[in-house]
């Protein structure tokens, strides 16, 4: 036989073909199982920082009501954290003890004559170094400043777990809006994060203040349970009604690995072993394991 | 010119063929199904999780108004594990004033010219052909103990709230300063801070509590809740105390039956489905319906405007 003939030799073409074929839709099959896979992880994702980000959103309704509530005691306060006199009287003499200000001198005093300043009835005015930042540092998220104290006050308890007021657990607990042995469908918390007072007009009107407002809000991924379907025995460890345990584990670990209450996830058929790297410390990993959102808005806050 | 002669596919050529096309798909297709299967899957929680924040979104908006929203009004719905708490429902009117009935507020729960959709008593949502249940359960911060609402009393800001017995707003009173009796101006050493009627004075106090400070600079702030916070009262004020620490309760009776109707509440929206395909056998929790869950917490903004 000539090469001319073994080309035009169509014998076996059909099985070509066919394995062609078959390779191709095999790969498109494999295609759609790994992005699906991938899906699934984003999702999961996106499903706690929606959580979160509506734990925020709550913090912010709570900051919101506590400024329509107290707007005079919310102005006083941000006023007095950049060392403004909320109360200074301008129709008055300006007096250093009956109408001090209209700025407190807050900041580091340098006194240059102590003996002086007080043996004449501390009439020497000491020079001060307007100093410090008003806003909530990432060490202590405190307004520093001893002046920065009655912000501090005012906005401590626009947050969770302040002497059990609001309460976002999923453990049962007697909770004050939805009653007794009420449990949330997981745990979280908020608390207002950073507050940056802009002022007006360069910080000299008075009576109004620009301030920016961002709330946090977090969303623990541990103990997550249904309010309606019981567990069955595949519960949270942390509530004994036995709800049914919705926190995901993505099938990526096995029993062992998982630990009590996700026997209904976990399946070593479906597990990837080489994905087993948490091992023993999966339930602390699990417990720690949380999302974080904020909410940021500027209102402006008045004297009223 | 001759034709090549072409021959047609042998019947065992077609037979071996169609032996490998299906080793070959036999597999493929139990791929896509399961593929199929997952996209079901993912599809169903990304609208699951978008109802239930269109949901959330539409209840924290200012076009619910905050008394439209009756904490246990559905009674047919499935109520929650803890405690057994009923679901929320919406509210045609509150009081003598409020009124919310052309607000058409049971659209947000899928409801149809004022009707809702029910499965099992529980209202739902379709989207993508499947059937979301939506549940949401709502509870507002009141005064506890018997369910009494907290009466209003002669002092307006309520300063008798009790900390973690009804939501409270803390806050300092301004500070203020005892001119006859401050340190700057009847200064005679020792100066004792702690015993002196020296308020809080913010012109004064200028170096904190820094110890090294000269004492007619120093205010040391950190006393208010220290050892001598319940010494330090405002001369002629009595027992009250000098650096005056509010716990304020807001107390709102909008519809006027004087009890407290709160400000604050909390909302709980719970989405349940089953993705299509996954009712039966399935591996792992699929067999379970599907859930998803949000916490949120709605002020009333609008006090008793609406």
């Amino acid at each position: 036989m000539s090469i001319q003939q073994m080309k035009l030799n169509q014998k076996g073409i059909s099985v070509l073909l066919v394995i062609c074929i078959g390779m191709t839709l095999m790969a498109l099959a494999v295609i759609l199982m790994t992005s699906n896979t991938s899906n699934t992880g984003n999702m999961q994702e996106a499903k706690e920082r929606t959580q979160s980000l509506f734990i925020a959103k709550g913090a912010q309704q709570h900051a919101l009501l506590k400024f329509r509530l107290l707007p005079t005691e919310f102005y006083d306060a941000a006023a007095l954290a950049i060392g403004k006199n909320p109360i200074y009287n301008f129709s008055k003499v300006k007096s250093r003890y009956e109408n001090p200000g209209p700025a407190f001198f807050t900041g580091e005093a340098i006194v240059t004559n102590e003996a002086n300043a007080q043996g004449n009835g501390g009439n020497e005015i000491p020079i001060f170094q307007r100093s410090g930042q008003w806003w909530l540092s990432d060490d202590d998220k405190k307004f520093n400043g001893v002046m920065g104290e009655y912000l501090n006050k005012f906005l401590e308890d626009i947050a969770t777990d302040q002497d059990d007021e609001v309460v976002i657990d999923s453990a049962p607990h007697d909770d004050l809006a939805m009653g007794n042995n009420w449990f949330d469908p997981f745990a979280g918390s908020y608390r207002v994060d950073k507050v940056l007072i802009f002022g007006k007009a360069k910080g000299v009107n008075y009576g109004v203040d620009s301030v920016l407002v961002s709330c946090r809000g977090t969303a623990k991924r541990a103990f997550q349970s249904s309010l309606t379907l019981s567990g069955a025995g595949n519960c949270p460890t942390n509530n004994p009604q036995c709800p049914r345990n919705l926190t995901r584990v993505y099938l990526k670990y096995g029993v062992t690995q998982a630990g009590s209450g996700f026997a209904d996830q976990t399946n070593e058929d479906f597990s990837n072993s080489s994905k087993f790297e948490m091992g023993q410390t999966f339930e602390s990993e699990l417990a720690s394991a949380e999302r974080v959102e904020y909410v940021t808005g500027v209102y402006e806050v008045s004297r009223e | 010119m001759v034709l090549k002669k072409q021959k047609g596919f042998t019947l065992i050529e077609i037979l071996v063929a169609m032996s490998i096309l299906i080793v070959f798909l036999l597999p493929v297709v139990s791929l896509f199904m399961l593929g199929a299967r997952g996209n079901e899957f993912n599809t169903s929680w990304q609208d699951g999780t978008k109802l239930a924040h269109s949901v959330m979104n539409r209840l924290l908006s200012e076009d619910v108004p905050f008394t439209a929203i009756d904490p246990e009004g559905f009674g047919t719905g499935t109520s929650a594990m803890g405690g057994s708490r009923a679901q929320m429902d919406f509210r045609d009117s509150f009081g003598p004033n409020l009124d919310f009935s052309d607000f058409n507020l049971k659209e947000i729960l899928g409801a149809k010219n004022g009707a809702y959709k029910l499965l099992d008593g529980d209202r739902i949502i379709v989207k993508g052909r499947r059937k979301y249940k939506v549940m949401v359960w709502a509870g507002i911060y009141k005064r506890r103990g018997g369910g009494t609402a907290l009466t209003r009393g002669s002092d307006p800001y309520q300063s008798d709230a009790t900390k973690g017995e009804e939501l409270t707003f803390s806050y300092f009173v301004n500070p203020w300063f005892d001119i006859s009796n401050d340190c700057v101006i009847s200064y005679s050493a020792p100066c004792d801070e702690d015993t002196k009627n020296r308020p809080i004075d913010p012109y004064t106090q200028l170096a904190g509590d820094d110890p090294g400070a000269p004492a007619h600079i120093r205010n040391d702030i950190s006393k208010m809740n220290g050892s001598n916070f319940s010494d330090r009262y405002r001369p002629g004020w009595g027992t009250d105390i000098r650096i005056e620490n509010k716990d304020f309760h807001n107390f709102e009776d909008l519809d006027e039956d004087g009890t407290d109707d709160g400000a604050y509440m909390k909302l709980v929206v719970g989405v349940q489905w089953q993705p299509k395909g996954w009712g039966k056998g399935g591996s792992g929790g699929s067999t379970k319906p599907q859930e998803f869950y949000l916490v949120s917490f709605k002020a009333n903004l609008q006090g008793a405007k609406r």
